[in-house]
């Protein structure tokens, strides 16, 4: 019944905007040089984040009108775009420089170091596994670190294009690092497998447990964490 | 004959195509991406069916790795060729064929430049002819070729990240337009051609070995016949024995 599925055409759509790094664009060098993050965050990133909020506007219109075609057509362009934003925002946000306890591991008495050294052995073999298979990944994609709700395990996955994590089923990102070639390609030209051994120094091991103890807590308190802190809105 | 496979020669030095796409690009995208497709393709293929096959045997045949590798040597092989220093005239053939399907030339660069930026993530954009002659434009993504779906490709461009990235950074649209004035329409023009020929010949070869397939099945099987009869004059009793007594189970003597 369209009439009652039609939205308030008075409501305003949420417009999405690019997140605030934590750290300014040269302090994630030598790893990832200013040049690289600049246009990664400042084109790359901001570009999906228009096109997002255009085609959102699209849709509300579609909507609005009861066009069901143009809602269908919109919607594999959303998922790429939006998809897109959702993975550059963690990706952001498990990275941080030295100075700001990039690289550092989770303390040893940690539920997460512990979970991660009974399930994996160790972080090194966690880490060696990750780098085998994002350098792995055909064509574009990002290499995600999750938790699995069902299992209760930590998990590698992968996703092609801009993929996000939650369309894998029912897991929590923990860890995203982007592999498309535009996220090394100024740095390390075509060597791939250099760049996912560099960033390594810059994951924020803080962040990832966070995430981590949200994702083993309620329900109620991961989705508030996962939608509200990471300023998606 | 056990088949190693080389990185192709280039048609042009590594500094020919600037300032459009730079030697650096070529030096990476060639000496690095493509090399790599080709080594890996050699290590792979060692000490298996595909060692004695010809690459675009081995990609119609394959899946994973070994597809992966062989189709991007020749991906890469024809991008290379669909390439040409200061680019080149459109041959009227060329001309006629596009304009007759996407109404101009100009059409058909606008629709295949909107293929080229629109295409999500890694791949190729594409003009192919089917086997009805008829052009197309498609795309695909990361190592796929169109070769596989029994499309001829005539001209492609590489919209993975490394093949622009060096030179215009995240802008693929100013990458087309410096790709247009490369194209080597000479290539197309030999491509639009030279499947048309073996396209005849290939479906009168197929007739006549369809046929002479049937003919030769035939006289071997009354062949055969007789030669059982010869051999066994009794059968011709046990033959009729048979027909006379369709129910009955058959009793040697």
């Amino acid at each position: 019944d369209i009439e009652t599925n039609l939205t308030n055409p008075d409501k305003m759509i949420v417009k999405y905007s690019l997140p605030k790094l934590r750290y300014e664009l040269n302090a994630l060098e030598p790893i990832i040089s200013k040049t690289m993050l600049d246009i990664h965050y400042n084109k790359h990133h901001v570009a999906y984040v228009n096109k997002l909020n255009m085609l959102l506007e699209q849709l509300q219109e579609a909507m609005n009108k009861g066009d069901i075609t143009k809602i269908v057509n919109l919607q594999q362009e959303i998922q790429f775009n939006g998809g897109s934003h959702i993975n550059h925002s963690l990706y952001w946000e498990n990275l941080s420089p030295s100075a700001m306890g990039g690289g550092k591991l989770p303390d040893a008495s940690s539920k997460f170091f512990k979970h991660v050294s009974t399930q994996w052995g160790s972080f090194q073999t966690l880490i060696d596994y990750m780098i085998t298979r994002a350098t792995g990944i055909k064509g574009s994609g990002w290499a995600w670190l999750a938790y699995h709700k069902e299992s209760k395990q930590i998990i590698y996955e992968e996703t092609l294009g801009q993929d996000t994590i939650s369309m894998k089923g029912n897991l929590i990102p923990l860890l995203t690092i982007d592999v498309w070639e535009h996220a090394y390609y100024i740095d390390y030209k075509n060597a791939r497998p250099q760049y996912l051994k560099e960033i390594w120094n810059i994951i924020d091991w803080k962040e990832v447990e966070k995430r981590y103890e949200a994702a083993i807590q309620s329900d109620i308190k991961l989705f508030s964490y996962i939608f509200m802190n990471q300023r998606l809105m | 004959i056990k088949m190693t496979h080389e990185l192709m020669k280039l048609p042009y030095e590594l500094d020919a195509l600037e300032p459009l796409m730079s030697k650096e690009t070529l030096e990476f995208h060639y000496r690095k991406h493509h090399q790599t497709y080709v080594t890996k393709l050699n290590g792979l293929i060692k000490d298996t069916k595909y060692e004695d096959l010809p690459l675009e045997d081995i990609i119609k045949d394959s899946e994973g790795g070994v597809f992966n590798n062989s189709a991007q040597v020749f991906n890469h092989d024809f991008f290379w060729q669909s390439l040409t220093p200061g680019g080149s005239e459109i041959p009227s053939e060329v001309e006629d064929a596009l304009t007759k399907t996407f109404g101009s030339v100009d059409k058909f660069k606008e629709e295949f430049t909107n293929t080229a930026v629109n295409h999500f993530g890694s791949g190729w954009a594409w003009l192919v002819k089917d086997a009805s002659g008829k052009l197309e434009i498609v795309a695909t993504a990361n190592a796929a070729t169109p070769i596989t779906e029994g499309l001829t490709p005539l001209l492609t461009c590489d919209v993975w990240e490394h093949a622009y990235y060096i030179d215009t950074r995240n802008a693929r649209p100013a990458y087309l337009e410096n790709f247009w004035k490369l194209v080597n329409w000479d290539f197309v023009a030999k491509n639009l051609a030279k499947q048309q020929k073996y396209e005849c010949i290939r479906r009168i070869f197929l007739l006549i070995h369809r046929q002479v397939i049937e003919l030769i099945l035939q006289s071997s099987r009354i062949v055969l016949f007789v030669l059982m009869l010869v051999l066994n004059p009794q059968l011709f009793q046990h033959l009729y024995f048979l027909t006379q007594q369709e129910h009955q189970p058959l009793h040697f003597y």
